[in-house]
């Protein structure tokens, strides 16, 4: 299969997290994506990073995908730590009641000018705590995609009473992505085999040159989807109707006990993150290193 | 259906006009025809998809099951009529194979316990129990056609329509499809209608045969009152089985009982004749390609290794020589390594383990765009490729991508689009033409390249024989220009009659290579990778004549008896 499929779609097998009802799925989703949103501590973040992989293992994922996932925003890591080696002491700054540690200056003064991009212990820790909410955000939306079939989101999204045409576009849309990329491939080897080939660095350019496979894409997509919906209406489906499901969506010993402990889960995150130690703001990793290199912090 | 016509919104022509055709309660029906003939029209009238799917205007009765078709939803037409088309990929759309096959009883059953009986027996019945949790997208051409098939079976339809069921599959999954079409037939007693160009496969349990050309029926009957119009069936250039075909060559008045159709029939009508004569011992084949002036090795792969990214071992050490002048063909199964193979040629892929050297060069040494000169490679589908405002443009893309002056551009231009006789739509939109065109236009636009070596993947897939031959014969007149021509193909009779060598892939390695003489007369190694000799082979070896009997054509000159 292809990677664009490896990477993004469903694995079909028989795991426990394959297991749990759809909606204990969206729930482990959100009880990871919340926290990370709300909190910037690396450490913590660190800390849920880990209860993903575990989880990841739990469902059969490769770690060696799942790290490469993780490094698919590397542009994006590199854009973060630039902008908050200028930008950190003017935005975040407020937020820390001591003197920055400050380390070095990314532009060294040269005669008048500089120098600039102050680099702080600081601005490095709530840059590493950024980024690792990107890795979260990512590795964990792939792994709910991995251990939730399409017709898994369906089935959760009609029991939350979403109307069955969208459930059923979702659903169609995901299971459509395995086929588009083998689509894609066999697109982008024609035009090669024709010469074709890439090699401006102007984005204008660039977007112009991938015109010959943009458009096999989407005229064989248009073609693909008529056929589909023929399918579809062929095998009954009418809009707007009650369907049957086949899965049991109700919920077993084990989707308690997942439930209960996603629940536990985010309300001590969000107790002990914010009253208790702080233990889930970027200060708490900080104060601990300022710490051991006996600088104060309180 | 009653003087039924049709025309799709926008279109001048009728695609189907004035049919009238009954087909009994568990009959089953054969419908075969040309390229554009309206096979697939006349299918979804019967299954309701005309008029409440697609639209245009409908004139006629049409009468399902005792509905009447267009006073009668399409969600109630679904538990009478059930259709499955030619494309599996383009109509399966769940996550697993147990979903695929519940979605169709999800919309229409009453309770739960019923929608799991009925795909229980459906997948039961397809054998697709050990792939019932696996994602359809990743199973083999049959197994996705099979899953299909056991989606439309879930429904319990009275009626099941199937059209082209395998003209998307290699040989082992158009037999296993075959397989299970038999099975139904045999077993559901149920009204069946297929449309299938692969004759020698449906006839044996067909009861009718209806034969469409340009929108009508032409000919409609049991099966055998329908083969005894043999001119018409000539000039349509259907492609009837090999013993069929030659029983019209020489029995002139051949009784419509007589006609046969299976290999068995075939059999015994020429013991009947040869009774009385005997067969004269063969006389030496005389090669039908250029004469051996010299040997000249344009594409050698040395122990050739090659892993996919996801590391799935794609060939195993292969180690083949290509002269230069000939026409090759590649068959077997898919995921056999064929198009891998290929692909190794044009520099798309590039061995992972081994030397792949073309005209001299090593590809390694070289990119894609560089080797687009020496290899052309033509797609299996020509949308895969077809971009460009006009036809004009899309031939020039590879030109331009060789960066040649526009002088030469333009003169290479109209040289092949009068060779292939696309001159005349060179200022139309590619997208408005027929199938058959875009395929020309999509070959056009290599042969522009001038490479010396023409790469054609599976040219048959999909299309009838008329026009399959057509790009044979092209294929032909090509190589008799001088050009190394190299055909990735299913289609066992076509490559038979046109290809000097025959490689045969099985499992990442080759099975056999050698002149197709050579390779169609040995069958016991096919039977390894599942494939067959045509027909006509089969029958001389089973007759005890020369094994390596590879056209009707040849087997009448070893007969020396006509009329």
């Amino acid at each position: 299969m292809s990677d664009i499929a490896k990477f993004f779609g469903y694995t079909p097998l028989n795991t426990i997290m394959h297991r749990l009802d759809p909606r204990v799925k969206f729930l482990w989703y959100f009880a990871t994506i919340l926290p990370a949103v709300a909190w910037s501590d690396p450490l913590f973040l660190l800390g849920i990073l880990c209860i993903i992989f575990i989880c990841g293992a739990l469902a059969k994922a490769e770690n060696r995908v799942m790290l490469k996932i993780i490094m698919l925003p590397f542009p994006g890591y590199i854009m973060i730590l630039l902008y908050n080696i200028f930008a950190f002491d003017f935005t975040v700054k407020q937020m820390v009641p001591w003197q920055l540690l400050y380390l070095g200056w990314l532009i060294p003064k040269f005669n008048s000018l500089g120098p600039y991009g102050h680099i702080s212990l600081e601005s490095l820790i709530f840059t590493l705590g950024v980024c690792l909410r990107l890795a979260i955000f990512v590795s964990a939306s792939r792994l709910f995609l991995k251990f939730t079939s399409p017709t898994d989101i369906t089935t959760a999204l009609s029991k939350m009473k979403v109307p069955v045409e969208f459930t059923t576009t979702i659903s169609i849309a995901f299971g459509y992505l395995p086929e588009l990329a083998r689509q894609v491939t066999s697109i982008l080897d024609a035009q090669k085999s024709r010469g074709w080939r890439v090699d401006s660095k102007n984005p204008l350019k660039i977007v112009r040159a991938y015109i010959p496979v943009i458009i096999p894409i989407v005229s064989r997509s248009i073609v693909r989807s008529e056929f589909l919906a023929a399918a579809i209406v062929s095998r009954g489906f009418v809009a707007a109707s009650r369907r049957i499901s086949l899965k049991e969506t109700s919920f077993s010993l084990l989707d308690y006990l997942v439930l209960v402990l996603l629940l536990i889960f985010l309300v001590i995150s969000i107790i002990v993150g914010t009253w208790v130690l702080n233990i889930a703001h970027f200060r708490f990793t900080t104060s601990i290193i300022r710490q051991l290199g006996n600088q104060p912090a309180i | 259906m009653e003087n039924v016509d049709w025309t799709y919104e926008g279109g001048t022509k009728k695609a189907i006009r004035n049919i009238n055709l009954k087909i009994k309660k568990g009959e089953i029906a054969i419908i075969t025809g040309p390229s554009g003939a309206g096979k697939s029209t006349l299918c979804y009238c019967m299954s309701g998809l005309i008029p409440h799917f697609f639209r245009g205007e409908l004139r006629g009765e049409v009468t399902v099951g005792g509905y009447n078709v267009k006073q009668t939803s399409l969600k109630a037409l679904s538990k009478e009529v059930g259709i499955c088309f030619d494309n599996p990929s383009n109509q399966l759309f769940c996550a697993t194979v147990l979903e695929e096959v519940a979605f169709g009883p999800e919309n229409i059953c009453a309770s739960r316990d019923e929608v799991i009986e009925r795909v229980r027996e459906a997948i039961k019945f397809c054998r697709l129990e050990e792939y019932r949790d696996k994602s359809p997208h990743a199973l083999s051409g049959g197994l996705k056609q099979s899953t299909a098939i056991a989606a439309i079976l879930a429904m319990r339809p009275n009626i099941f329509i199937l059209d082209e069921p395998t003209s998307n599959l290699d040989p082992e999954g158009t037999e296993l499809i075959f397989h299970r079409i038999r099975e139904l037939v045999n077993t559901q007693n149920k009204t069946t209608i297929i449309v299938e160009h692969k004759l020698e496969y449906v006839l044996p349990f067909a009861d009718r045969l209806i034969i469409m050309s340009d929108g009508e029926i032409i000919a409609n009957g049991p099966v055998r009152k329908v083969l005894a119009e043999s001119e018409l069936l000539e000039r349509l250039e259907i492609s009837v089985p090999h013993v069929t075909k030659l029983a019209y060559r020489i029995c002139k008045h051949l009784a419509e009982d007589n006609i046969p159709i299976t290999l068995e029939e075939g059999i015994k009508l020429l013991r009947e004749i040869t009774m009385k004569k005997t067969i004269p011992t063969p006389k030496e084949h005389k090669s039908h390609s250029l004469a051996e002036k010299e040997r000249r090795i344009i594409i050698k792969c040395e122990d050739v290794w090659y892993e996919y990214p996801d590391r799935t071992l794609a060939l195993k050490g292969i180690n083949l020589e290509i002269e230069a002048g000939k026409l090759i063909g590649i068959i077997g199964q898919n995921g056999s390594g064929k198009t891998t193979l290929a692909k190794l040629f044009n520099g798309l892929y590039k061995p992972t383990k081994g030397v792949v050297i073309v005209d001299g060069i090593d590809t390694r040494t070289v990119d894609v765009g560089y080797l687009a000169r020496i290899v052309g490679y033509c797609f299996q589908n020509p949308d895969d490729q077809i971009f460009a405002k006009t036809v004009k443009e899309e031939i020039e893309f590879g030109l331009r991508n060789l960066k040649l002056p526009p002088e030469e551009v333009e003169q290479r231009v109209k040289k092949y689009a009068k060779k292939l006789e696309i001159y005349d739509y060179l200022d139309a939109s590619p997208f408005t033409l027929s199938q058959g065109l875009r395929q020309r236009v999509a070959v056009a636009s290599i042969l522009t390249m001038e490479p010396k070596i023409l790469i054609i993947d599976e040219p048959t897939t999909g299309q009838d024989y008329a026009r399959s031959k057509a790009v044979m014969e092209l294929a032909k007149a090509l190589n008799e220009e001088g050009k190394t021509v190299i055909i990735i193909s299913h289609d066992m009779n076509l490559i038979a009659e046109y290809c000097d060598r025959v490689v045969v892939m099985w499992n990442g390695k080759i099975l056999i290579e050698g002149t197709t003489r050579e390779v169609f007369s040995k069958p016991q190694v096919l039977a390894q990778s599942s494939l067959k000799p045509p027909q006509i082979t089969q029958l001389a070896q089973r007759l005890g004549f020369p094994p390596d009997i590879l056209t009707v054509d040849e087997m009448i000159d070893l007969l020396d008896i006509r009329g």
